[in-house]
């Protein structure tokens, strides 16, 4: 069963913060969850091929390699939190030694 | 005005007898009148309609060809995209978000002379069964002001039971077109996978998301399909030549046909509806369709399956909401791992957040087999099934939902409401078209549907036994008393 140890490092994967009050919740309800999904375990699919895309003789489509519709970087910046010159603006990542 | 379907004010205008400004300022106005009553819509594009409408009225009067949706107003859930318009999948993460671009279906509608006059109302991020989990406010049920017009696009529903717009656009990845289109007496189509173009809609389990149609009418539903179904390049799982001939099919006889119904799923559901959906199926019986049982006992297993699938699928296509390309970011986030951590925990509602952790979790290293691949194989059985089924019959009848709508906040255990897609979600698993129809009403006068389910790019078949049906009875017509006047 997921214990709350397991749920802070699900949190780490996910890069999600979860709140005190949200965690008790999540946990009970995911442990829930997690124990109705455990029925799938009474089909046998031992020779059962995983399902990826519901149409099986589609191919992933090609197209030539140009570039055809771009949209202006204004425009997608605009969208975005913090910017700077031009650019998304985010926290140094490289640390001085 | 308002009891006309998308087809007859596309007509009246194209008779003249209306013009386009009239058709959109009538129905702004009953959005004034109503919508503070049912609280269906996210934005209402007022003037951007309207300028459309002229544009429209300027180029009828110029003898300009006119598209396929000319006039007709038109509702988008608030998950797809209109360029420049707010994009927010009633998420606090997006409460800001301008889109960039129009998804392929609004540039299809636009083209076609439709007049997009609102964004609906949504669980956010289409993750839910009651429209509940929307961060922005909760819809009422126009049937039932203090039922839910289920979810998860609930708004889309809401709007065209209450006359706010002929049609509206939902998406469906477990049953979010279907189930709020039972529980408000009106047609909710859910296409084959790959009919619709995904490109421009927030992506949620991208194996199994589709975009259909509400409408009170079939021929509105067909029509939409007209427009909408058709080879988009910029989506890659997009079918190739995908039209069908949805409104001349319409009338082909299904005499001689025969439907499938898997009667040993009927038992667990409420003795109502049970018997709405028997006496459907007598109607189909005096069409001349032949009733055989099949066997698609494996749709108990679709909700589990369907849940580790769609959350896998989410925990993905969620990652993009980073606090750094768009949305919200954490004024209290130092660094970057802070920006994700804190910019998510803040932006997304607890629902998001338990399918995300859902999804990391069956996707992380040690689990993933005995997770997700399993849901995998169980879903090649359920498509299995399915081939068999449709083997021995034309097309697939089954209940759209287990009950009735509920009142809201009625429902707070997930699991219990992850249940009233047990009928829906087993089409999105296997990729087949399916819709549901007013088949009734409860005691209580709550609307009942039922659901067609048609082979993999049957599409226009799906349809065609719905109008038959729809010809042999009168539940569709039935308006919700609340709003079956003009607004004042």
């Amino acid at each position: 069963m997921l214990n709350e140890e397991e749920l802070k490092a699900l949190e780490k994967l996910s890069r999600l913060r979860l709140t005190e009050g949200e965690r008790v919740h999540l946990l009970k309800n995911l442990q829930n969850i997690l124990a109705s999904v455990k029925s799938l375990s009474e089909l046998d699919t031992e020779h059962v091929e995983p399902c990826s895309h519901v149409l099986e003789e589609m191919q992933a489509p090609l197209r030539e390699d140009e570039s055809e519709r771009t949209y202006p970087r204004e425009l997608f910046l605009k969208a975005a939190p913090e910017k700077i010159a031009g650019m998304l603006k985010v926290p140094p990542v490289i640390k001085e030694e | 005005m308002y009891k006309k379907t998308g087809k007859e004010l596309n007509s009246l205008f194209l008779q003249k007898q209306i013009s386009a400004e009239e058709i959109v300022a009538y129905f702004i106005k009953r959005i004034h009148a109503f919508e503070p009553s049912i609280q269906s819509l996210l934005s209402t594009l007022e003037s951007r309609a309207l300028e459309k409408a002229r544009a429209l009225d300027l180029k009828l009067s110029q003898n300009k060809p006119i598209g396929k949706l000319g006039a007709i107003p038109i509702i988008l859930k608030d998950n797809m995209h209109m360029k420049g318009e707010k994009t927010t999948c009633a998420s606090q993460f997006l409460k800001n978000y301008e889109a960039p671009f129009d998804a392929t279906v609004t540039t299809l509608i636009e083209e076609a002379d439709g007049i997009i006059i609102g964004k609906a109302n949504m669980d956010e991020f289409a993750m839910g069964s009651s429209t509940e989990n929307s961060s922005f406010k909760k819809s009422y049920n126009p049937w039932n002001l203090d039922y839910t017009p289920g979810g998860s696009s609930g708004g889309s529903a809401a709007a065209v039971a209450a006359m706010l717009a002929p049609i509206s656009l939902g998406s469906d990845t477990g049953g979010s077109i279907r189930q709020p289109a039972a529980f408000c007496n009106l047609y909710g189509f859910k296409p084959t996978y790959g009919r619709v173009s995904r490109f421009g809609l927030v992506a949620f389990g991208s194996s199994l998301d589709q975009i259909g149609p509400f409408a009170r009418s079939i021929e509105d539903i067909a029509l939409m399909q007209e427009v909408i179904g058709g080879h988009c390049p910029y989506d890659s799982t997009s079918i190739p030549n995908s039209k069908e001939p949805y409104l001349n099919e319409l009338e082909t006889s299904i005499q001689g046909k025969v439907l499938g119904v898997p009667f040993s799923l009927l038992e667990n559901i409420d003795e109502e509806i049970k018997n709405l959906f028997l006496d459907a199926l007598e109607v189909y019986k005096s069409l001349g369709v032949k009733i055989v049982e099949i066997n698609l006992d494996l749709i108990k297993y679709s909700i589990p399956t369907y849940y580790i699938l769609a959350t896998a699928e989410a925990s993905t296509n969620l990652a993009r909401f980073d606090g750094i390309r768009y949305g919200i970011r954490s004024p209290e986030a130092k660094t970057l791992e802070e920006i994700y951590e804190y910019s998510r925990g803040l932006g997304f509602g607890p629902e998001v957040k338990q399918r995300i952790l859902l999804g990391t979790y069956v996707l992380s290293a040690g689990y993933q087999d005995a997770y997700y691949k399993k849901a995998q194989k169980v879903r090649s059985l359920i498509i299995r099934d399915y081939k068999h089924a449709f083997e021995h019959s034309d097309m697939i009848a089954l209940p759209a939902t287990p009950t009735t709508s509920f009142k809201l906040g009625s429902i707070q255990d997930p699991l219990k409401m992850y249940m009233q897609d047990i009928y829906t979600i087993s089409a999105n698993l296997a990729g087949v078209p399916a819709l549901t129809l007013p088949i009734g009403f409860s005691a209580s006068h709550l609307p009942v549907g039922m659901q067609l389910q048609g082979p993999l790019l049957k599409d226009a078949r799906v349809l065609r036994f719905a109008n038959h049906f729809a010809k042999a009875t009168n539940f569709h017509q039935k308006l919700a008393p609340l709003f079956d006047k003009e607004a004042s």
